[in-house]
């Protein structure tokens, strides 16, 4: 019978009989193996050191080469500019000429296929005609626009569908004062000057439209071509035009097709003219598609009850890509009352109010919603601070004329 | 701006990596001196350590290699050599840690793809050829050479030490730089792991290695 069994103490016996084993290379040979490989070893430091020299090389000759491609964008500029002023000299002559049945726009836009190409240096060019931003480089936060900032400058505002085209940006571009027959012109040369893309916003603009006045300051005519894409995609051409003319003191605009009156949309059917709302009673939330695009306030698409409303509204996480609460949740307050024009917000001890950008743009968020019900002074009572940006919390504050600076 | 910044960090990272190359090859370069001390280990300690890493690796390539690498590390580490312990059992941990740095390495790759597969369980079989020293010796002797490697690292490491090696329990303490008292756990576990090995081995391959005892025979 067999039996397997071994005591500890003869399993140590047998491990202590392992045999002896015996490295069987001379000492020479192990001394030079060592050198070997230490030799061997060198190269690979070595190695990564040169590899990383020559990315280096790679990577810094890859910015200037940068460097110099803007450089020599901004020389040809320069020979760009006089064709672009042409261009700007015949589009003007073609508006006054509004008899002409031409469409100069879609000339202009032919031009702006090649102008677009620089809109970098289109946009130095209008240096001129455009009022720069007191010394701000980083534009992740656009600022609303007050009535203090026309003493000697206007605005253009454009609805601007973002970069999913779910909401209407609207987006503020300051210019030297301009008179304000001139609007509805300064407005279509923005349109054709625009960069959405850089303000990560979708690229809408310029449109296949002609837009002219109507019959009288406040009407805006809007000429399609037969068969033209917009009328299709009416819902977002109509809410961007709302948006975009209401802040250009537009009450109404009127339709053509082809000189014909009316036009029919696909959508919202054969129409001849359509109100522009002043106030629709909205909140307003943020949007930045990335963290290199700016903020920027947008007005919800759906209009509230009441005031409070739709304060509380701006506090909500729409489950929207680039969507985020415009007020944040510590901004309390215990009571809110109106007279006439003007709307007390008592805030609630705890409320954080602090001196940053994040609070400027929530207290411009409460201005816009304010606006959009048709207030036009707001008074925060119970502030911890006195003044947030240029706001001076201790005074009514006029609302805002338009949001979103970016220029 | 934060372009610049960024690449600024780049070369400046890339700067430092490259001068980190550059130290070690002026600490492998600095040579003399170092021969000598070379000489006096290799006298010392070369087969010690040889065979201590052969019994943990089993393959005599494998072995070869990592003496040597203990050389290179002992080199790199002479002078901070501090003589806290003695200089026999610091060379015993250099080639400890050195044989684990392989094992690392070898498990790597298989347990990169496969990290919920269990390798060990599938090499029933070991896959190195018994050195000659050991196919000479009875079927006993075998089967303990073969159970060796099928403790843990840990296990096997005091096992070799304490009796093929010969050190005593203090000096595979500092081998290991455990406590004595781990050391002597941990020898006990090992010796009961590998009995129970062997009885297993016996259970299958019969009576090769089974033990008869001698009593029987006389009967």
């Amino acid at each position: 019978m067999r039996r397997s069994r071994w005591k500890e103490s003869e399993i140590e016996d047998m491990l202590r009989e392992l045999p002896k084993l015996k490295d069987d290379r001379t000492k020479a040979e192990v001394f030079a193996r060592i050198h070997d490989k230490k030799k061997k070893k060198h190269w690979m430091p070595l190695f990564a050191g040169v590899a990383s020299l020559f990315l280096m090389v790679v990577l810094a000759s890859s910015l200037i080469i940068e460097k110099k491609g803007t450089t020599s964008q901004e020389g040809s500029g320069g020979s760009g500019k006089l064709s672009l002023s042409e261009n700007k000299e015949m589009a003007d002559l073609e508006w006054q000429d509004a008899s002409n049945k031409e469409n100069p726009l879609e000339d202009k836009q032919d031009n702006q296929e090649f102008s677009s190409k620089q809109a970098e240096i289109e946009s130095k060019d209008k240096v001129s005609e455009m009022e720069p931003r007191k010394g701000e480089k980083e534009k992740t936060f656009a600022q609303a626009i007050y009535q203090d900032d026309l003493k000697n400058g206007s605005i253009i505002t454009m609805g601007v569908p973002d970069d999913q085209m779910n909401f209407i940006v609207p987006i503020s571009i300051k210019l030297k004062h301009y008179d304000e027959s001139d609007t509805l012109n300064q407005l279509v040369n923005q349109m054709s000057d625009i960069d959405e893309e850089q303000y990560g916003l979708s690229d809408y603009f310029p449109l296949d439209i002609k837009i002219s006045q109507g019959n009288d300051m406040t009407t805006a005519h809007i000429d399609f071509q037969e068969k033209s894409q917009l009328l299709d995609e009416d819902t977002l051409f109509l809410h961007s035009m709302e948006e975009t003319l209401s802040y250009n003191n537009i009450e109404k605009m009127t339709f053509s097709t082809d000189g014909e009156q009316g036009a029919m949309f696909a959508h919202a059917g054969y129409l001849k003219e359509v109100d522009i709302p002043h106030q629709k009673n909205r909140t307003y939330l943020l949007y930045q598609r990335d963290e290199s695009s700016p903020r920027f306030l947008v007005p919800s698409n759906m209009g509230y009850a009441d005031f409070e409303e739709a304060l509380q509204a701006g506090k909500g996480e729409a489950d929207i890509e680039g969507i985020s609460p415009a007020i944040p949740h510590d901004l309390k307050w215990e009571r809110i009352s109106s007279n006439g024009n003007l709307v007390v917000i008592q805030l609630s001890d705890q409320a954080a109010i602090e001196n940053s950008e994040e609070s400027l743009q929530a207290l411009e968020a409460i201005l816009f919603i304010a606006k959009d019900f048709g207030f036009e002074k707001v008074k925060f009572e119970n502030a911890p601070i006195e003044e947030v940006g240029q706001l001076n919390l201790t005074e009514d504050i006029l609302v805002p004329k338009a949001p979103n600076q970016v220029n | 701006m934060w372009k610049l910044t960024e690449f600024y960090n780049k070369i400046k990272a890339e700067v430092c990596n490259f001068s980190l190359g550059l130290t070690t090859i002026f600490m492998n370069g600095c040579g003399e001196m170092m021969d000598s001390v070379f000489h006096d280990l290799y006298e010392k300690y070369h087969q010690e350590i040889y065979q201590f890493i052969f019994y943990m690796t089993k393959n005599r390539e494998t072995a070869e290699d990592l003496v040597q690498e203990v050389y290179i590390r002992v080199m790199k580490a002479y002078e901070r050599f501090e003589g806290k312990s003695s200089e026999k059992t610091w060379m015993y941990s250099i080639a400890r840690n050195v044989t684990i740095d392989y094992f690392r390495k070898q498990k790597g790759w298989k347990d990169k793809i496969f990290p919920n597969f269990d390798w060990d369980r599938q090499l029933i079989k070991d896959k190195e050829p018994i050195p000659e020293e050991v196919a000479i010796m009875n079927d006993e002797i075998q089967g303990i050479y073969q159970c060796l490697n099928r403790c843990t690292v840990d296990q096997r490491s005091v096992i070799i030490l304490r009796y093929i090696q010969g050190l005593s329990i203090t000096e595979t303490a500092e081998v290991l730089n455990w406590s004595e008292s781990k050391v002597k756990t941990t020898q006990h576990r090992a010796l009961k792991a590998i009995k129970k090995l062997m009885e297993d081995l016996s259970g299958k391959e019969g009576h090769r290695i089974e033990k008869i005892p001698l009593e029987r025979k006389r009967n």
